[in-house]
């Protein structure tokens, strides 16, 4: 009989106190944020598919053309065209082929490149309706960023 | 005379060769190398001796394929070891009579290599649908399969020490000078192999149907399973009587892509497989990959690693409080929930780049150094989310609804987690104290000050708090750990192409769910030979049919719930 | 008959007060459905919908129109006629309960002498309407929610009107409002608190809400009883849900806090609705809040709960309170 009234006076209390919890979370500013009317600012180490990057002296990427990204790269996602030319040393990059609907942002590409020529980008806004839309040309993205 | 010792004895007078190795190098303490028909000998004295299987599996080597079973136990730090060729007909005995959770090895074992167990009662695939029973995915091919004396251990001393190598392989000079010859692969079972063959698409429950139930199907696609899992329902009314998961919606072949890429290229999948534990998953591939070769790492990098793996439990275990709730109708705690969830994620995320599938340990190190900023966030979130514990205390512990869901439900006793290997919360709420930070310590846990939080029942209520606990418990660790933090380089090269050392090495990590153990072949090559993965999912799931026999649907639920699943991991 | 004898302008009056009662409760379902959904917002700390809208105030419409406009699935093995049927049997009684709640002294569409008895038989066929709905559908999913839905509320039902009896003792008469006058200035909820939670906790079980929500128990049962709807059967059903919270809010303000009487305001004959709509949206507000918080309880300690602790408390109250009533009048 104690055990009766005991049972239904603790759980009452406990039923009160979390319907507390909720009425102060309900008074409490939410803590979303109103995307994509507001976006959060992306941290620079997020890391989002690779980029050649820009060398400041050069003006251009530091890529050599060693394909060591695309052995070493587990997915099979990068293919590297390149050519010799002319009057320069070793060999020109045409075009860094990388098909991003394979990657798995393991990162061995950049921390194998012996120039440090990749680095990650910050974009995670990537949605299409094509799978070509992620296969990405390097080469092309670091002329057109200019 | 010891336990262990009595032990030692006890497996050699099964009249196989029993040989106690060095832990350090193999990351067990006993190989036993049986013959085919002394397996359930083998598996009786394990069983007498309170040992908890691990897992079972296999390994295709010339001239015959291995079954490999490792056991350990809560009490006594011993990881055995054994091996067993199967016989002409491709057959061997089952344990899982003694065993129970070996029902489930083997249907994979058998799905992976064609191995039949003799005795099993329901031998149909597991993980690959019932079309592809024949495929035996894991079997290698002519030119990749390698002579058992290329994959066992050669000892640390002069190679010519013949009487350091186990029976029955041969001199290793031997066998190096001359090319071997491989034998064809073996034959299919034949009829004289006890299995029951039933059509596909029949279910394990059609053995003991009833007249007056009806099957419920808790499909692959359903709001409470935590991800592609099935569970086929006998159902009695509002009572399950029998139940039986199926698997393998979602599976991927982790293990064959172990073997058909270097080391270096699967640390990504890594974390594919428990996304949730994917930095403790990490962390056990690296640290196997560095037992084996025996590598260094800076202690910097092992506090990192501790921090970033404490984090990772913690963001883990939150989220299965949400899930949890949400699976026992409560909407509101997983918000809460997930609020502090993505203050980890935001502070992982500016270490290493990802917010869920990390992969950030590296063999030898870190990938990134921490600095002030982390440090910083860290203790910020962790002053947090200890003033939210109460919240969660009033919200959720002391809800009267809550705690009579929850207790007295579904009993997990420790007989019941020897049979099984159910590790994990679920098994420390049934009073057992084992975790592996403690019992088989890796990194620097012998140097941190935690407690290992128990329960007493051993019911699902029992382990709610034991998890509830443990986060404190993780915080703790993350707190001892960024004051101690020395200075230093956070990781040692090592080649890429590193060729590992001949023999097979293993090495088991606490993660959120349980004991993983990551066990690895190797030829003396950079690419791995057999790497067999265990997850704690699976042999916690494996439990389901015996601990829910005849509860409610609800209760059914909430016990799947407790279990913490992951079936990505489980499918593999 | 009396119909006929019913001159014009009390026909015109009544045909008027139908149609405004059907657009009402449409009206309150978007209401009812819009503060739904934003206050589980601000419980779990996010917005709620914003959208569409300022402060996703048409959100609810467009819900409507969307519904309306999806394709009506019926499933083959389904009973066709009885699968189009429930939704209309759990939405049509509701409507009808109306049709005698005081929203003030002079609104009202026609005040029954067993005004209180005629709400409860509503109460019950809408059990009827969840029954159809989960066995018709062909699905076991459905099946299961139906089954518990029936348990549920015919249990429910018992101290639901033993508590509304013990009010119908002290105020002497069955028609609403005649209740709502026999309380004056002291509401019945300060003579029978007791009676009041009772009410208030059967009538969260009567309407399915959380922590009773087994029968739509979405984490183990998908969808429960209405797993197979889809278009305007599946909003008819949450039309009905929304009604019959109001309906049993409404009730409990009748007969517990006063009806339509407060404060005097002007035109205080018909602005007593003012009134009554306050009372009414407050306890829509804490059946809002009470499903937000809580996890769902088991179906046999539902049940319990109904037999073993409800079930007693309201017979002791209602002795209490005859004897009572027998002693002081």
């Amino acid at each position: 009989m104690k055990e009766y009234f005991g049972l239904l006076f603790t759980g009452a209390k406990s039923l009160l106190i979390g319907l507390g919890v909720t009425f102060r979370a309900m008074i409490t500013p939410a803590v979303t944020v109103n995307y994509p009317r507001e976006k959060i600012a992306i941290s620079p180490q997020f890391r989002g598919h690779t980029d050649l990057v820009k060398d400041a002296v050069s003006g251009t990427h530091r890529c050599i053309s060693c394909l060591m990204c695309e052995k070493d790269c587990p997915c099979g996602c990068i293919s590297i065209a390149s050519e010799t030319r002319e009057g320069v040393k070793g060999k020109v990059l045409t075009g860094y082929r990388l098909d991003f609907t394979k990657c798995s942002l393991c990162g061995i590409c950049v921390e194998v490149c012996p120039t440090a020529a990749l680095e990650y980008s910050q974009e995670y806004e990537l949605a299409g309706r094509t799978r070509e839309q992620f296969h990405y040309d390097l080469l092309k993205r670091l002329e057109a960023r200019g | 005379m010891s336990a262990k010792d009595q032990l030692i004895k006890n497996l050699k007078a099964l009249q196989a060769t029993v040989q106690e190795v060095d832990y350090q190098r193999r990351g067990y303490h006993v190989e036993v190398l049986l013959d085919n028909d002394k397996v359930r000998d083998f598996a009786q004295v394990m069983r007498r001796h309170d040992f908890y299987l691990v897992f079972v599996g296999g390994m295709h080597s010339a001239p015959n394929i291995e079954v490999v079973y490792q056991f350990a136990s809560f009490t006594l730090p011993c990881r055995i070891m054994g091996r067993a060729p199967v016989n002409g007909d491709c057959a061997v005995d089952t344990i899982c009579d003694i065993f129970d959770g070996a029902n489930w090895h083997e249907r994979e074992t058998k799905d992976m290599f064609g191995i039949v167990f003799k005795g099993h009662p329901y031998l149909q695939p597991l993980l690959l649908a019932e079309e592809d029973a024949d495929l035996k995915p894991l079997l290698k091919s002519p030119t990749t399969l390698k002579p058992i004396e290329k994959l066992r251990c050669l000892p640390p001393a002069a190679p010519d020490d013949a009487s350091a190598q186990p029976a029955p392989a041969a001199q290793p000079a031997a066998a190096a000078a001359e090319k071997p010859v491989l034998p064809a692969l073996p034959a299919q079972p034949s009829a004289a192999a006890e299995t029951t063959q039933r059509p596909a698409g029949m279910s394990q429950l059609d053995q003991t149907k009833k007249e007056h139930t009806f099957y419920l199907n808790m499909g692959p696609q359903h709001p409470s399973t935590h991800g592609v899992l099935r569970v086929l329902l006998e159902m009695d009314g509002e009572h399950c009587l029998e139940n039986e998961p199926v698997l393998g919606y979602g599976h991927r072949m982790q293990e064959k892509m172990g073997e058909s890429r270097s080391w270096a290229a699967f640390l990504p999948n890594t974390a594919r497989m428990d996304y949730l534990s994917a930095l403790i998953y990490n962390h056990g591939y690296v640290g196997l990959i560095e037992r084996m070769a025996g590598l260094e790492v800076p202690r910097r990098a092992e506090f990192i690693r501790v921090i970033t793996d404490e984090l990772n439990r913690v963001q883990s275990h939150l989220l299965w409080l949400g899930a949890f709730l949400l699976d026992l109708g409560a909407f509101t705690p997983i918000m809460y929930t997930f609020d502090d969830r993505e203050q980890i994620l935001d502070i992982l995320e500016e270490l290493t780049g990802s917010r869920l599938t990390y992969s950030y340990h590296r063999v030898g190190g870190v990938c990134r150094d921490i600095d002030g900023r982390f440090s910083d966030a860290t203790r910020a979130f962790i002053a947090r989310l200890r003033g939210r514990f109460k919240m969660y205390d009033d919200l959720v512990t002391g809800n009267i609804i809550f705690i009579k869901r929850v207790k007295d439900v579904a009993f997990f006793p420790p007989d019941l987690a020897r049979r099984y290997g159910l590790t994990g919360p679920c098994l420390r709420g049934a009073g057992i104290p084992y975790d592996i930070r403690r019992s088989e310590p890796y990194s620097i846990y012998p140097e941190l000050d935690f407690e290992i939080p128990v329960g007493t029942s051993g019911d699902c209520l029992d382990a709610y708090l034991v998890r509830v606990r443990e986060m404190e418990q993780s915080l703790r660790i993350i707190e001892q750990c960024l004051d101690l933090l020395p200075e230093g380089p956070f990781r040692n090269k090592v080649p890429r192409r590193m060729k590992l050392p001949q023999g097979d090495c293993s090495f088991s990590v606490e993660s959120s769910r349980g004991e993983l153990a990551y066990h690895m072949t190797s030829d003396g090559t950079d690419v791995p030979y057999r790497l067999k993965i265990r997850v704690p999912s699976f042999s916690n799931l494996s439990v389901l049919p015996e601990v829910c026999r005849g509860m409610l649907l609800s209760d059914l639920a909430m016990t799947m719930g407790t279990l913490d699943l992951v079936i990505p991991e489980i499918d593999r | 008959m009396e119909m006929f004898d019913l001159l014009p302008p009390e026909l015109i009056r009544i045909v008027i007060s139908a149609v405004i009662i059907v657009a009402f409760v449409f009206l309150n379902s978007m209401v009812l459905g819009y503060a739904e959904r934003k206050l589980a917002g601000f419980f779990q700390l996010r917005p709620g919908p914003m959208e569409v809208g300022p402060f996703g105030l048409l959100q609810l419409m467009i819900d409507g129109i969307k519904l309306i406009a999806k394709q009506l699935i019926i499933p083959n093995d389904s009973g066709k006629w009885l699968f189009r049927a429930a939704p209309l049997i759990a939405f049509m009684p509701v409507v009808m309960s109306f049709i005698v709640i005081p929203f003030s002294e002079k609104l009202q569409v026609r005040d029954l002498d067993v005004g209180l008895i005629f709400l409860l038989g509503i109460m019950a066929l809408h059990v009827i309407s969840t029954l159809l709905a989960g066995w018709v559908s062909n699905n076991k999913y459905a099946l299961f929610g139906a089954i518990r839905a029936v348990a549920q509320n015919i249990a429910y039902e018992i101290p639901m009107l033993l508590s509304l009896l013990s009010v119908v003792f002290i105020s002497n008469t069955l028609s609403m409002q005649g209740i709502v006058k026999a309380q004056g200035a002291l509401w019945n909820v300060f003579v029978q608190p007791l009676a009041f939670i009772i009410y208030f906790v059967a009538g969260l079980a009567e309407t399915n809400r959380a922590p009773f929500d087994l029968p739509e128990a979405e984490s183990e049962l998908t969808a429960g009883f209405h797993t197979e709807y889809s278009g305007m059967g599946f909003s008819l059903f949450v039309l009905g849900e929304y009604t019959n919270m109001f309906f049993v809010c409404s009730i409990a303000t009748v007969v517990f806090l006063g009806g339509w009487s407060g404060p005097p305001l002007p035109f205080y004959a018909y602005s007593g609705i003012i009134w009554f709509f306050l009372k009414v949206y407050g306890l829509l507000f804490v059946m809002i809040w009470v499903r937000w918080t809580y996890p769902r309880t088991r179906f046999d300690q539902l049940l319990n709960f109904c037999w073993m602790y409800l079930i007693p408390f309201s017979l002791v109250n209602l002795l209490l309170t005859a004897v009572g009533v027998k002693l002081f009048k």
